[in-house]
């Protein structure tokens, strides 16, 4: 717990330090206000670009990192003693900080309550692998080394496809400061990212507004606590979370620029520079809602255009910008260009998504549950009279925003690009997780507008203060069901993983594999972080035949295999290993014994299976079984087989079966011989059949029956798989 | 021969339009240079392009016009405008005199081409199929498939130029290389005798301008006749003619002082060196090793405004093709 608060701390003070003399040497005057908050963003992303143009000359971050760092730290000592800034933290400022905290100690509550060491967590989403191991990655090698050379199939799908190499980048570089491993690092950057964009809201807030303590205490806590935000944060989407501070960058910068006299002045100015250098790292890290930011500068023109509000000065700006930002970032821009309009245009952009409706009915939040006052995530729909009028209150609180705002104009050029990509992807294509997205790339911005239409009707201080408590309350009162479900379900890099750092595969010079090979039912979360493990020092270690279907159980004979030693969160493969290499109190790695000449050879008793009480079941289940239902197993063939070993003779075999309906019929096989039939019924018993003796000792037993039945057409449960018989217990006597 | 010499003409005018774009907003401009900037740009454009894995010819998921190609033709269209615009006044108003030299250069430069003899060149069959390979496979792609890194795959720059222009007009590389590689020729030649001219300072005189250029290029083509040229060697003898006119002019343009935060010469000078490096690495790493001297030397005589707007090349250039940069210092 105090490893993950002190890197915490660590990090922020890291952020602060070495950001404050570039962000004084960058930020135009006119933001100079906010400098307290805008220091964070201006380092980050500057340390996006500058990091990611180095990975691609060809040097490693861990080599950047303290050449960067040492340039920032003496930048901000010259800046500082020049000078000499009076540091005032005021009452916003203090409330801001203690907010933004927790806020991050809210997200990493699954780290300090349970896990007890830096790691990460998520709440299914298996995306955070990639960061992780491409941050690792990128320590040491560079991006234009990863194009040239073998690289794992997951660094590749990150650092090639999408060219999203931000996030890596970025958690690489406090890897390199702090001498961290990936797993450690990926889920608390972005939880600390995600906290470090909140007062961007406020800042935004008052560029478009006023300042306000009550609007920032409402605006601040909306974002914070927006269930809809924090179910991605909780996903590990690291993209995404980095996306809401560029985005608001963005903004902010637009706002304070566009459309005001700073707009005319011809050179090239700061403005100009931190606003390609954001879009920069924008298409290095997360190009994909790219287009919520630049359509509406397209829309924009044609309204300055229309009211005649000197067009020709903003074009030219923003063809510099544009220029400027080309030149930076090219290749990204384009393979973007190439990949979003492939995706959206090129292939069925209605094809099903791997992901779980959020609930059932009504899967598409409405305003009211946008802006986080009732959980999508946690609760039913309301009732539609209720949920319209809610959500009509909502939309004409923000309406009254936008009409009360600084450059409403712009704003509105915002807001109908925003609502067409609400409906393109909600009634055009009834795609709810597209809509999701949607929602989430804009749900900011409303706040903002929402507040500052709130703030606007509601002007008495205690109104004021008492619409913040009651929506406040709301949108805490569905974080904290959001974060309860996160705390009850989440999954971790947990200790016994991290414990397969032990592992000296310095020593091991053939592939190893791990339980995903000889077990489909491995979870993936699994599957990758044993993988992370194993294989990332050393790509040679990974097997040849990949993680796929195609791979599973055809591990061959005597391979180095890492097995679960018991059951945690998941059943480990019941496999037999002989000449155990290493093991420590969660794994082991052995060779497999699988073959009948292996199996004559080991000392565990394999002339009885009892279901669910032994260590090795799978290996003599050899076809035709389903995954084991506590002490049962039941078959999904109509022809399935097992093995037995018995070095003694033997002349009869017993088992313990049930079928799912009456009449099944049963023929047993021995060894090719059929020792008997019988018929099954729908209650456990235990049948006993003559058999011969076996001279090499395997009994190879096989079943036949007539019928597959489905769970689901007999009513008995929602089980809608084919399956024959059941069975608790083989055993040769 | 008039589609060849039609075709010449596009990609001699092309290349100094492109060139044109740029040299617009120089402060010192000589516009014999111009089709080489042209060069620059179409071969940075279509590698950077390449970079993201968009083939010359090959169509990306089969999306229709989603090559590299159509995409450079855009980029470009997209400079033209963005250089346009940033004109403070129209800066395009040429006087009659000046029409009328330029009109007589091109017109110059097309008639060399024409009757240029073909054994000048020798035959550089890698250039021809490099090119060809280029326009279905990207060198990103390359990259990745081979998992290795080579020469041949990012001293790409000549085979982009010629695949890029084989697509666009249609025709096959090899007549794309015969053109360029004569155009490369005579534009030598009209450099270095506009050069001469501006030492001697008879620049004015269109008369000495055309017996200069005469003899210059009996005379190469008489070297040639002892020895063929290939069109890397033209093409870097072009780009080291550039490179120093261009560096030269911009420290004495430096000395007056820049008030812009990236000046287009800067501009053009860190394309020029990313040039090199696509085309042949070792001139790329002396090309460097001289700026960097350059650098130390402005800043150990106190004459920080060079050495910081020598510094600023070098950051640019890193800025728009670091991967190139990393390549060619590997190797």
């Amino acid at each position: 717990m105090l490893e993950t608060i002190i890197y915490l701390i660590l990090t922020l003070i890291t952020i602060y330090i070495l950001g404050y003399g570039v962000t004084f040497c960058l930020l135009p005057n006119k933001l100079k206000l906010y400098i307290l908050w805008l220091i964070p963003w201006v380092f980050i992303l500057l340390t996006i670009v500058i990091s990611t143009l180095f990975s691609l000359l060809g040097l490693s971050v861990s080599f950047t990192a303290p050449f960067l760092s040492t340039i920032y730290f003496v930048l901000s000592a010259y800046i500082y003693l020049k000078e000499k800034p009076h540091i005032l933290i005021s009452r916003e400022n203090s409330v801001m900080f203690f907010i933004i905290f927790m806020n991050i100690i809210f997200n990493i509550i699954p780290i300090l309550r349970r896990e007890g060491i830096l790691t990460t967590i998520s709440l299914g989403n298996n995306d955070v692998i990639a960061y992780a191991t491409a941050a690792d990655y990128l320590m040491n090698h560079s991006l234009q080394e990863s194009f040239h050379t073998k690289v794992l199939l997951t660094l590749s799908n990150l650092l090639h496809d999408g060219y999203r190499w931000g996030p890596s980048i970025l958690t690489a570089f406090f890897m390199s400061i702090f001498r961290l491993q990936g797993y450690q690092l990926a889920y608390l950057i972005q939880a600390i990212l995600f906290g470090l964009t909140i007062p961007l809201i406020y800042v935004l807030l008052r560029v478009l507004y006023k300042p306000s303590f009550w609007g920032m205490l409402l605006s601040t806590t909306m974002f914070a606590f927006n269930a809809n935000l924090l179910y991605i944060l909780y996903h590990n989407f690291f993209g995404q979370v980095l996306f809401w501070g560029i985005e608001m960058m963005l903004f902010i910068l637009f706002f304070t620029y566009y459309g005001t006299a700073e707009e005319h002045k011809l050179r090239i100015n700061r403005f100009d520079i931190l606003i390609s250098l954001t879009i920069s790292a924008l298409y290095f890290s997360y190009h994909e809602p790219a287009m919520f930011i630049f359509a509406p500068l397209v829309l924009y023109i044609f309204w300055r255009f229309l009211s005649k509000n000197q067009p020709v000065s903003f074009i030219k700006k923003l063809f510099l910008t544009a220029t400027i930002t080309l030149s930076i970032s090219s290749v990204s821009i384009l393979n973007a260009f190439i990949v979003d309009f492939g995706q959206s245009f090129g292939s069925n952009k209605d094809q099903p998504i791997g992901w779980e409706l959020f609930r059932q009915q009504i899967p598409y939040a409405n305003p009211y549950e946008a802006l986080g006052f009732y959980s999508i995530h946690s609760f039913p729909p309301l009732p539609n009279s209720i949920a319209i009028l809610l959500s009509l209150l909502v939309l004409f609180l923000i309406s009254w925003g936008i009409f009360k705002s600084k450059q409403k104009n712009f704003i509105i050029c915002f807001t109908l690009i925003f609502f067409f990509f609400y409906y393109w992807t909600g009634i055009v294509h009834h795609n709810f997780f597209a809509y999701n997205r949607a929602i989430t790339y804009t749900l900011p911005f409303f706040i903002i507008l929402f507040t500052v239409g709130l703030l606007e009707i509601f002007k008495k201080w205690l109104y004021q203060i008492s619409l913040v408590i009651i929506l406040a309350g709301l949108v805490m009162f569905s974080a904290i069901k959001l974060n309860k479900k996160f705390r009850s379900s989440y999954i971790a890099v947990d200790k016994s993983i991290v414990s397969l750092r032990e592992v000296s595969l310095q020593n091991i010079s053939e592939p190893i594999y791990v339980e995903s090979f000889v077990e489909p039912t491995v979870p993936h979360w699994l599957q990758n972080w044993t993988g992370y493990f194993i294989y990332q020092t050393d790509v040679n270690q990974l097997p040849k035949r990949f993680n796929d279907t195609s791979s599973i159980n055809k591990v061959p004979e005597n391979s180095l295999v890492l097995i679960g030693k018991y059951s945690r969160w998941y059943y480990p493969p019941k496999r037999i290993l002989s000449n155990i290499i290493w093991e420590n109190e969660y794994y082991k790695i052995g060779r497999l014994c699988n073959r009948d000449e292996c199996l004559k050879r080991v000392e565990e008793d394999l002339s009885s299976l009892i279901v669910g009480k032994n260590d090795w079941e799978n290996v003599l289940l050899t076809n035709g079984w389903s995954v084991r239902e506590g002490d049962e197993r039941w078959t999904n063939s109509l022809m399935p087989s097992l093995r037995l070993v018995k070095k003694t003779p033997a002349s009869k075999i017993t088992i313990d079966a049930q079928s799912l309906v009456e009449q099944q019929t049963m023929r047993i096989f021995v060894n090719d011989k059929q020792v008997g039939e019988i018929q099954l019924t729908t209650k456990w018993a235990v049948y006993s059949f003559p058999i011969e003796n076996s001279t090499d000792g395997i009994y190879r037993i096989k079943f036949n029956f007539d019928n597959l039945n489905s769970p689901d057409e007999l009513e008995l449960n929602t089980d809608t798989g084919s399956i024959s018989a059941g069975f608790r217990s083989f055993t040769i006597e | 021969m008039i589609t060849y010499l039609l075709n010449s003409v596009f990609i001699f005018a092309s290349l100094f339009v492109i060139g044109s774009l740029f040299i617009i907003h120089f402060k010192k401009p000589n516009w014999t240079f111009a089709p080489w900037i042209g060069v620059l740009f179409i071969i940075n454009i279509t590698f950077l392009i390449n970079l993201s894995k968009i083939p010359i010819a090959k169509n990306v998921y089969d999306i229709r016009f989603f090559n590299a190609t159509i995409f450079t033709v855009i980029i470009l269209m997209f400079i033209a405008a963005a250089s346009l615009l940033q004109l403070n006044k129209l800066s395009l108003r040429f006087s009659k005199k000046e029409i009328l030299n330029m009109s007589l250069i091109t017109v110059l430069i097309v008639v060399c081409m024409s009757v240029l003899p073909n054994q000048i060149f020798d035959t550089d069959t890698s250039i021809i199929n490099r090119a060809q390979d280029l326009k279905n496979l990207s060198i990103t792609n390359e990259l990745m498939i081979n998992n290795n890194i080579q020469n041949m795959n990012w001293q790409a720059g000549i085979p982009l130029l010629i695949a890029f222009y084989s697509e666009l007009l249609n025709i096959p590389v090899i007549d794309i290389a015969r053109i360029i590689g004569r155009l490369f020729f005579v534009l030598i030649a009209v450099n270095i005798a506009d050069l001469l001219l501006i030492v001697v300072n008879l620049n004015k005189k269109r008369v000495y301008f055309i017996i200069t250029l005469s003899i210059l290029l009996f005379i190469m083509i008489l070297l040639s006749q002892i020895k063929p040229i290939s069109l890397t060697t033209i093409s870097m003898i072009g780009l080291i003619i550039l490179i120093s006119h261009l560096t030269l002019n911009y420290i004495s343009v430096l000395k007056k002082g820049i008030q812009t935060f990236v000046a287009p010469e800067e501009l053009v000078i860190a394309t020029a060196l990313l040039t090199t490096a696509s085309i042949l690495s070792i001139f790329f790493k002396i090309y460097l090793a001289v700026f960097v001297s350059l650098i130390l030397v402005e800043f150990i005589r106190n004459k920080k405004i060079s050495s910081f707007g020598l510094l600023k090349i070098l950051v640019i250039m890193i800025a728009i093709n670091p991967m190139l940069v990393g390549l060619a210092l590997k190797i």
